[in-house]
């Protein structure tokens, strides 16, 4: 490991100066370390390399799976919120890219392919504000973004998109109120270049031959308080955390074809350890949607399952015990979101 | 023709690859909700119905607006009736590739249906200009389609109430009650218009407009007109495809020369001799013609002309009824002639009037003129303006609403104007370096000012500010999604601190400090600023989207509030309780009350409101408060004013009901 990393500054001096360096080295660190938590640094991380091997353009092949954390208390909650009178409960449009409070998207334009994830923060619920509104709406946003206004893709494009979506929640009559985080990755069709933008405790991995090359940088202003985008009416006496899209973390670098992009909330980080990520993913043969989907699901599943299991040592007991010093066991229950792509050149 | 180009058509739907040209828009610039480019999309409301983010919506609707003292001030002197054109708004549109043959236009209409006035297709010449030929107008038949697929053929749109719902819909007796009861007839009755009340029945349609036969040449283009004012609430439109036919291979296809074909006319005959009548009773009748008829009549002689043509007969000439047929020939030859005497002048969506023929017809008009209403011509530049300024200085009232193509710098020679009394720039990119100074230099005089949607004002406190601080005789102020920000304390006489100050202008961007500062000085910008007191006409102010915080208003009321008939909240979201019982307490006259996503509205304010204005007539209390549906219901058969509580999309086939 340490001759690595000596080999990669070395290189990377030679290439490009020491952003490079850093970026390089920070990422063969964390390789050799599970996931802990770092603050954020507000750094633009370009180490774009062109990639000889790849000639012909690649897309994402996608699937989805995730569970409702809250399945018991959400109805309750949502008819308390939404009934009005000798009417039928009234349904916001496009609800399937949601899974409790967790909410994702998926878009394809001409320039490449977006996946995102944001993760609503449940403590809105006391007020009486479902937290899935503000995911959910983030991430539409972004989807008509992308649809529709998208023009170009560069390693800074993820930060105005999420800026852009958030500031149009801001424009909508029926003031969107809550929070969350934001995990937004772009594969560039021609240039085979993943870009990403994270805000917040969600993020990404990226699994190349059955090991973790990348992996998203989590953003914690301190134990469990991820970084959060918000909107919030004022509230005197109460320290609302409100974090802007220009805090997100940026990476951009090269993508592999058959490399096995993992977007997910902290449903899966929590509640699975790396090994186990690996392992599941390692199951799949044929880059096959259907085969995707099978291990998406069982992701998902297992991360739920461990989530209620209070004998697990989950990543986040261990996490707690590293921050607060607190001896617990067992697995985080919260909703589950998993966005499981894989880099391909075939068509269809 | 090879082989090729006579393979067979195929029938294809288009969405809108862009718009083109629009009067307004709901949504911010820049922003995708509520706004243009919605259309440009798959439907993604339809079949659903209600307010929603994602259609296009026009700034305003029904009869508020018109009804109030600033729009009628800008409507006043055109008293010659002009009963064809009542369009409002208009959109157009161009589509991604020519059709061959046009089949119909489709209208996903998803909220408050039935304002389509008019449809035009477009005939691209080989420069890219568009000339706009008229296919349908309201109420000529058309067909709707439902959202279960069944297609319902309307004869004549001007229905009666019974009839607008169609006969298989069953409807629902309490909500006819409930639209008699919560009355937009009031404010409807007193305009001129050929929708019914309400337009058609609540529910989402698709409206195709038939074309078969009717467009002799492909075309690309389609322009749609709209008439509101009897929707009951905002109209929204989700997608407007164009069917039709093409050829399959998608070569172009060779242009068919077309024949427009001419209106024919029948003149009646008439027993009685005009010619006897003495001059001013002639006048009075050529007064109450149609500009049209006015034309049509003076050729019919010698005589004739001579006496109708009479230049008194111009001293208001609104032209913007024919906006698609003024030519440069016909200003230039006709109008122009006439013109000595012209007060007020509307060349209002007129398109492609050359400088020579503008200068022309403004020399003519010179220093009469008074008003001059420009709103939507895209052909305006520098020049324009220039001309405007130099030939017609008493200029009082000037519109120039939604002028997209003039640039900041374009605006700078308004500030030679001193008579001015009522300007709307409304959506324009107008700066701090025309306004400050003209407002500055007309600040007595000025009664009206519509700077919404302008959002490259860059100094928009330092506007804001001396507005209130020097402007007592301000009647209205539309300051529809302007960013205040911070300064709202200091518009009303609340001491800020200076450094607050200096920072705000730090911010301004560089290249325009050295402007600021010089327009600052040579202005003598109020710094310590003063209760708005002196305001004592204050009637109508839109602080829409704008955001001010908690207490701005309760101030406001308390010093300007007597004479206030129309406040726009919409989306303040920090108005407070105080605000809201403020505005009970000092509006007696009190008419419009928009209160939109306000979540201090409760009960018991706005039962203050409308037990303390009795001349309460609109009121929106859509989103923030939570007011249930049996109280609303009470207040409706109590106050018998008219109350707006929009609801997004719903997927409900009982959807008569006013509120959701």
């Amino acid at each position: 490991m340490q001759s690595l990393a000596i080999c990669a500054r070395l290189v990377a001096r030679a290439v490009s100066g020491t952003e490079a360096e850093n970026f390089l080295y920070n990422s063969l660190l964390r390789l050799s370390t599970s996931s802990s938590i770092h603050h954020s640094q507000q750094s633009n991380r370009l180490a774009i390399t062109p990639s000889p091997t790849i000639t012909r353009s690649v897309h994402l092949l996608t699937a989805t799976s995730g569970y409702n954390g809250h399945e018991d208390e959400e109805d309750e909650d949502k008819g308390h919120l939404r009934k009005k009178k000798n009417s039928p409960k009234i349904q916001r449009t496009n609800r399937s890219n949601v899974y409790g409070d967790d909410a994702f998207f998926t878009a394809k334009n001409r320039l490449g392919d977006f996946l995102g994830v944001a993760d609503g923060v449940g403590g809105w619920r006391e007020h009486g504000i479902d937290p899935s509104l503000f995911s959910s709406s983030l991430m539409e946003a972004c989807k008509s973004l992308v649809d529709n206004k998208l023009i170009d893709l560069n390693p800074l494009t993820l930060k105005e998109l999420l800026s852009k979506a958030y500031k149009q929640l801001l424009e909508e009559k029926q003031c969107i109120i809550g929070s969350s985080t934001a995990c937004i990755v772009a594969l560039h069709h021609e240039k085979s270049i993943l870009h990403t933008a994270n805000l917040g405790d969600s993020g990404f991995v990226i699994i190349r031959k059955n090991a973790i090359v990348h992996r998203s940088q989590e953003q914690q202003h301190y134990f469990n308080s991820p970084f959060q985008l918000s909107i919030h009416p004022e509230m005197k006496g109460q320290r609302l955390i409100a974090d802007r899209p220009e805090q997100a973390s940026i990476t951009s670098f090269n993508v592999e074809e058959n490399d096995c992009i993992l977007v997910a909330t902290d449903g899966i980080w929590d509640n699975l350890p790396d090994s186990t990520i690996l392992e599941e993913v390692n199951k799949l043969a044929e880059p096959t949607l259907d085969n995707l989907q099978q291990i998406a699901h069982a992701l998902a599943k297992r991360a739920l399952d461990n989530g209620h299991d209070p004998k697990f040592n989950s990543p986040f007991a261990k996490n707690a015990k590293k921050a607060l010093g607190i001896n617990i066991i067992g697995g985080k229950p919260d909703d589950v979101t998993v966005l499981l792509a894989i880099v391909t050149s075939k068509c269809g | 023709m090879t082989e090729q180009n006579q393979s067979e058509v195929e029938t294809v739907s288009f969405i809108p690859d862009k718009v083109l040209d629009n009067s307004s828009q709901y949504g911010s610039l820049g922003s995708q909700y509520y706004n243009l480019d919605n259309i440009c999309t798959q439907p993604q409301v339809y079949p659903a119905y209600g307010d929603s983010t994602n259609a296009l919506v026009f700034r305003t609707y029904g009869p508020w607006w018109i009804n109030l003292p600033s729009y009628r001030a800008t409507t006043r002197q055109f008293k010659r009736p002009e009963k064809e054109f009542t369009s409002r708004d208009f959109i157009e549109i161009e589509y991604p590739a020519l059709m061959l043959t046009c089949l119909t236009i489709d209208v996903y209409e998803t909220y408050n249906p039935g304002s389509l006035e008019a449809a035009y297709v477009g005939k691209e010449d080989g420069h890219g200009k568009i000339s706009w030929h008229r296919v349908w107008k309201f109420p000529d038949p058309f067909s709707i389609v439902l959202k279960n697929g069944k297609e319902i053929f309307i004869e004549n749109g001007r229905q009666q109430m019974h009839d607008i719902f169609p006969q298989h819909v069953d409807v629902v007796t309490s909500a006819l009650q409930s639209l008699q009861l919560n009355t937009d007839h009031t404010g409807i009755s007193k305009i001129y218009t050929r929708h019914t009340y309400p337009p058609a029945a609540r529910i989402p349609r698709i409206t195709k407009i038939p074309l078969k036969g009717k467009v002799p040449f492909p075309t690309r283009h389609v322009r749609l007109e709209f008439d509101h004012c009897t929707a009951n609430y905002y109209i929204e439109i989700d997608t407007i495809m164009l069917t039709g036919q093409r050829l399959k291979d998608h070569s172009t296809p060779v242009p068919i020369v077309c024949e427009t074909k001419r209106e024919e006319h029948v003149e009646d005959q008439s027993s009685m001799d005009l010619t006897k009548l003495p001059f001013d009773i002639l006048f009075q009748i050529c007064s109450y013609l149609d500009l049209r008829s006015l034309a049509r009549f003076a050729s019919t002689s010698r005589y004739f002309q001579r006496q109708c043509l009479d230049s008194l007969q111009f001293k208001s000439l609104n032209l913007q009824p024919y906006w698609n047929t003024i030519t440069n020939d016909s200003i230039e030859c006709f109008f122009s002639n006439y013109c000595e005497q012209t007060w007020y002048l509307s060349l209002a969506w007129t398109r492609n009037i050359q400088l020579t023929s503008f200068t022309c017809l403004l020399n003519k008009c010179s220093r009469n003129l008074r008003q001059l209403n420009l709103a939507c011509c895209q052909y305006l530049t520098k020049q324009y303006i220039e001309v405007v300024v130099d030939t017609c200085p008493n200029i009082e009232i000037l519109n120039l609403d939604a002028c997209g193509c003039l640039e900041s710098d374009d605006f700078l020679p308004l500030t030679k104007l001193t008579h001015l009394r009522s300007l709307n720039v409304y959506r324009t990119a107008i700066d701090f370096r025309t306004l400050l100074p003209l407002i500055n230099q007309n600040k007595e005089h000025l009664e009206h000012l519509n700077l919404g949607n302008c959002l490259q004002l860059i100094d928009v406190a330092g506007i804001v500010r001396l507005l209130f601080a020097r402007c007592s005789n301000l009647r209205s102020l539309d300051l529809w999604r302007l960013r205040i920000r911070d300064v709202y304390g200091s518009i009303v006489g609340i001491p800020y601190d200076l450094t607050d100050e200096e920072d705000r202008l730090s911010q301004i961007p560089s290249e325009y400090q050295d402007d600021l500062v010089l327009i600052y000085s040579l202005l003598d910008m109020p710094v310590a600023t003063n209760p708005i007191t002196h305001m004592k006409r204050l009637s109508e102010i839109d602080f829409g989207w704008t955001d001010p915080p908690a207490g701005f208003i309760e101030i406001l009321v308390q010093q300007a509030g007597h004479s206030l008939i129309k406040i726009v909240l919409t989306a303040c979201r920090h108005v407070s309780d105080k605000d809201i019982i403020a505005i009970s307490e000092n509006c007696p006259k009190l008419r419009q009350l928009d209160l939109l996503d306000v979540r201090a509205a409760t009960e018991e304010n706005i039962e203050q409101v409308l037990k303390r204005c009795p001349h309460l007539e609109f009121l929106d209390i859509s989103f923030g408060a939570n007011i249930p549906d049996a109280v609303l219901e009470k207040w409706i058969h109590q106050y018998k004013n008219c109350f707006k509580r929009t609801y997004p999309p719903i997927d409900n086939p009982e959807i008569y009901h006013e509120f959701a």
